[in-house]
C-alpha cells in the first residue's frame, strides 16, 4: 500500500516538477505569472492526438508536437509579451494578462476539440508490472523517467554551465546583467523556446497518463503555481521539491480523504503557503518585505 | 410575449452581474486592492441565503441581511489575513479563495449537494410582499442596483472615498494625514464582500437553482473585462462595459452552434477583449486611472 503511494506520488510529482520548473523559470526571467502555462502545455497533448489522428507515426508526431508548441510560445512572445516588456507593463497587468491569455488557449481547445475527453493511443502495448502489491504500467515508468532525467538535465544547466550563469544573472540583477552586455532578449528567446519543449513534454505526458480535457490546462497551472509557491517561487530548485512534495501529499490524503478531495487539497495548500509562507519553504525575506 | 420576457432576462442578469463590477471597481478601480474573491464571496452569498432559506424558517428579510452581513465579514476577514499583501500576492491569495470556496461547494455534499446542485430556491419576498412575476423580479432587482450605484457615487465622492483612492495612488500619504489604511482596506473589501454576496443572493433567488459552477473563473474573465471595457474607477463606464458584454455575445445564442461552442466563444471574446484593451488602452474606454 505505501509502496504504490509512493510510485503514484512520483508519477504525479514528477509531471508537477516538470511543469512547475518550467512555470518558475518564465516567472524569475519574464517577471509576471504565466497563468496560461498549463493551457499552453496541454496544447502538445492536443497536438500529438492530432497529428496522431492523421495517421502520422507516433514519433514524428511527437516531434512535430514540439516544434509547433515552440513556435506557438515564440509568437507569443513576439505578438505580445514582448510589446508589454517593452512598455514596461505593471505586475497587476501582465497578471490579468497572463489570465486572459491562459482563458483564451483553454476555450480555443473546447472550441475546436469539443468537450469531450480525448486519449492519445500509444504504438505499443502498455505492460503492467506488478511487484509487492503494488503495480507500475509501462507508461508510469516512462513518465517517471522522462520527468526525473529532464529535471537533472535543467538543474545542471542552470546551475553548472556558463549559459546557466547568464540567466541566473538575469534572474537576480537584469539591469547589471545588461549592462555586463546580456544580450536580454536573445536570452528571453532561448528561455522562451527551452520552457515551451519542457511545457511540451510535461503535456504529453499529462496527456498519455491522464488523457486531455480542455480544462486540464488550468488544473495544471494550478498544481504548477502551488508547486512553485512551495518551493518558493523565486527559488527555481524548490519548484522541483515543491512539485514532488505536492503529488505526495495528494497521493497520502487520497488514503484518508474522499478522492474528490484531492483537487481541495491543492488548494488549501495554496492558500496556507501564501498567507503564513508566501517566500516558500526556504525563502527567506518576511512577509513585510512584499508590502507595498 | 416571449421576447419580452427574454430582454427580461437579460435586463435581470445584468443587473446581477453590474453588482459585480461595481464591487470589482470599488476595490480594484478605486482603490487598487486585485481582488479575485468576488466569485468566491458571491457563491458563498448564493449558497447561505438559498439554503437558509430552504432549511429555515426564517424571513427572506433576515436571511437578506444575514448574508449581507455574513459577506461583508468574510471580505474584511481576507482583508485581515492579507494585510500585509498587495499587488500579485493579494491577487493571488484572492484567487484560491475562490478555488477554495468552489472546492468546498462541490464536495461538501451533505450540505450543499455538490454538483448536483440546490434545486426550487423560493423567490424573493419581503413581509406581505411576494416577487414572483418577471416583471417584479426586474423592477425589485433594478431597485436594488440603482440603490447600490447611488450609494457607491456618494461614497467615493466623499473624503472616505478620497482616502480609498489614496489607497491605490499613494498609501503613505493616508498614513501622514493620520488615517489609517489598513482598516480602509478591511472597508473595500468587506463592501466589496457585500455586494457580491448581494449578486450571489439575486442570482440564486432568481434562478431558483445553485451549484458550483454558477460562479467561477469564467465570471472574473467576464468581470475583468467589462471592469477595462467600460474603464477603471468609473462606475458609469464599468455598467456600460457590463451592457455590452452581455449583448454583444449574446447574438451567437442565435446561431446554430452547440452550446459548449456558445460558451467557448463567449469566454474567447471576453478575453480577447482584455488583451485588446490592454494592448491599445490599459485604462479601459472612459477609464481615469493607469495601473502601470
Amino acid at each position: 500500500m505505501i509502496l504504490q503511494v509512493i510510485i503514484n506520488s512520483f508519477i504525479t510529482g514528477g509531471l508537477y516538477a516538470l511543469i512547475a520548473l518550467g512555470f518558475s523559470l518564465l516567472y524569475n526571467t519574464f517577471k509576471f505569472i504565466p497563468f496560461f502555462y498549463g493551457a499552453f502545455a496541454i496544447f502538445a497533448g492536443y497536438f500529438l492526438y492530432l497529428f496522431n489522428s492523421i495517421n502520422l507515426p507516433f514519433s514524428l508526431g511527437i516531434i512535430l508536437s514540439f516544434l509547433v508548441l515552440i513556435i506557438l510560445g515564440l509568437l507569443i512572445d513576439f505578438f505580445l509579451l514582448r510589446k508589454f516588456r517593452e512598455r514596461k507593463a505593471g505586475s497587476v497587468i501582465m497578471l490579468i494578462l497572463g489570465l486572459a491569455l491562459g482563458i483564451f488557449l483553454e476555450n480555443l481547445l473546447l472550441a475546436i476539440f469539443g468537450p469531450n475527453i480525448k486519449s492519445i493511443s500509444l504504438p505499443f502495448e502498455n505492460i503492467t508490472f506488478n511487484f509487492f502489491n503494488s503495480s507500475l504500467t509501462l507508461i508510469q515508468l516512462i513518465v517517471i523517467f522522462i520527468s526525473l532525467s529532464f529535471l537533472v538535465i535543467t538543474f545542471f544547466s542552470i546551475y553548472k554551465s556558463r549559459y546557466g550563469l547568464v540567466i541566473r544573472s538575469l534572474i537576480s540583477n537584469p539591469l547589471m546583467a545588461e549592462i555586463l552586455g546580456v544580450n536580454k532578449e536573445d536570452i528571453f528567446r532561448k528561455i522562451l523556446i527551452f520552457t515551451s519543449l519542457i511545457a511540451a513534454i510535461g503535456g504529453i505526458l499529462y496527456g498519455i497518463e491522464y488523457n486531455l480535457e480542455p480544462t486540464a490546462g488550468t488544473n495544471l497551472t494550478i498544481k504548477a503555481f502551488t508547486s512553485a509557491i512551495i518551493g518558493g517561487l523565486e527559488f527555481l530548485p524548490g519548484s522541483i521539491f515543491g512539485g514532488f512534495l505536492l503529488g505526495f501529499i495528494e497521493n497520502i490524503s487520497v488514503l484518508f480523504l474522499p478522492s474528490a478531495f484531492k483537487d481541495g487539497i491543492t488548494f488549501i495548500i495554496l492558500f496556507l503557503f501564501l498567507i503564513f509562507k508566501p517566500k516558500g519553504m526556504f525563502g527567506k525575506k518576511t512577509r513585510e518585505e512584499m508590502s507595498g | 410575449m416571449e421576447i419580452f420576457n427574454y430582454f427580461f432576462h437579460l435586463g435581470i442578469i445584468f443587473s446581477i452581474y453590474s453588482l459585480l463590477v461595481l464591487s470589482s471597481n470599488l476595490s480594484l478601480g478605486y482603490g487598487g486592492l486585485f481582488n479575485l474573491a468576488l466569485p468566491g464571496l458571491a457563491l458563498i452569498g448564493a449558497y447561505t441565503s438559498s439554503l437558509l432559506s430552504l432549511k429555515t424558517n426564517l424571513p427572506f428579510g433576515v436571511i437578506f441581511v444575514i448574508t449581507l452581513i455574513l459577506g461583508y465579514l468574510v471580505g474584511w476577514i481576507i482583508s485581515k489575513i492579507t494585510n500585509k499583501l498587495r499587488g500579485d500576492y493579494l491577487a493571488l491569495v484572492t484567487f484560491g479563495f475562490t478555488f477554495i470556496v468552489f472546492t468546498l461547494a462541490l464536495n461538501w455534499e451533505s450540505l450543499t449537494r455538490g454538483a448536483l446542485g440546490l434545486p426550487s430556491i423560493p423567490k424573493p419576498k419581503f413581509l406581505f410582499f411576494q416577487i414572483e412575476s418577471l416583471i417584479e423580479i426586474f423592477i425589485f432587482y433594478y431597485l436594488i442596483t440603482f440603490i447600490v450605484y447611488l450609494f457607491l457615487q456618494k461614497l467615493i465622492f466623499s473624503p472616505l472615498g478620497r482616502s480609498i483612492q489614496a489607497l491605490r495612488d499613494d498609501e503613505l500619504a493616508i498614513s501622514v494625514l493620520g488615517r489609517n489604511p489598513l482598516r480602509i482596506k478591511s472597508l473595500v473589501l468587506g463592501i466589496s464582500g457585500l455586494l457580491s454576496s448581494l449578486a450571489g443572493i439575486l442570482y440564486a433567488h432568481y434562478l431558483s437553482y445553485l451549484d458550483p459552477y454558477s460562479f467561477g473563473l469564467g465570471d472574473l474573465i467576464f468581470i475583468l473585462s467589462a471592469l477595462f471595457l467600460g474603464g477603471l474607477a468609473d462606475n458609469r463606464g464599468a455598467l456600460l462595459g457590463t451592457f455590452l458584454l452581455i449583448i454583444i455575445p449574446e447574438s451567437l445564442r442565435f446561431l446554430p452552434l452547440p452550446s459548449y461552442l456558445v460558451g467557448a466563444l463567449r469566454q474567447i471574446i471576453y478575453s480577447l477583449i482584455i488583451i485588446i484593451i490592454l494592448w491599445f488602452r490599459p485604462k479601459g474606454i472612459f477609464g481615469k486611472i493607469d495601473l502601470s
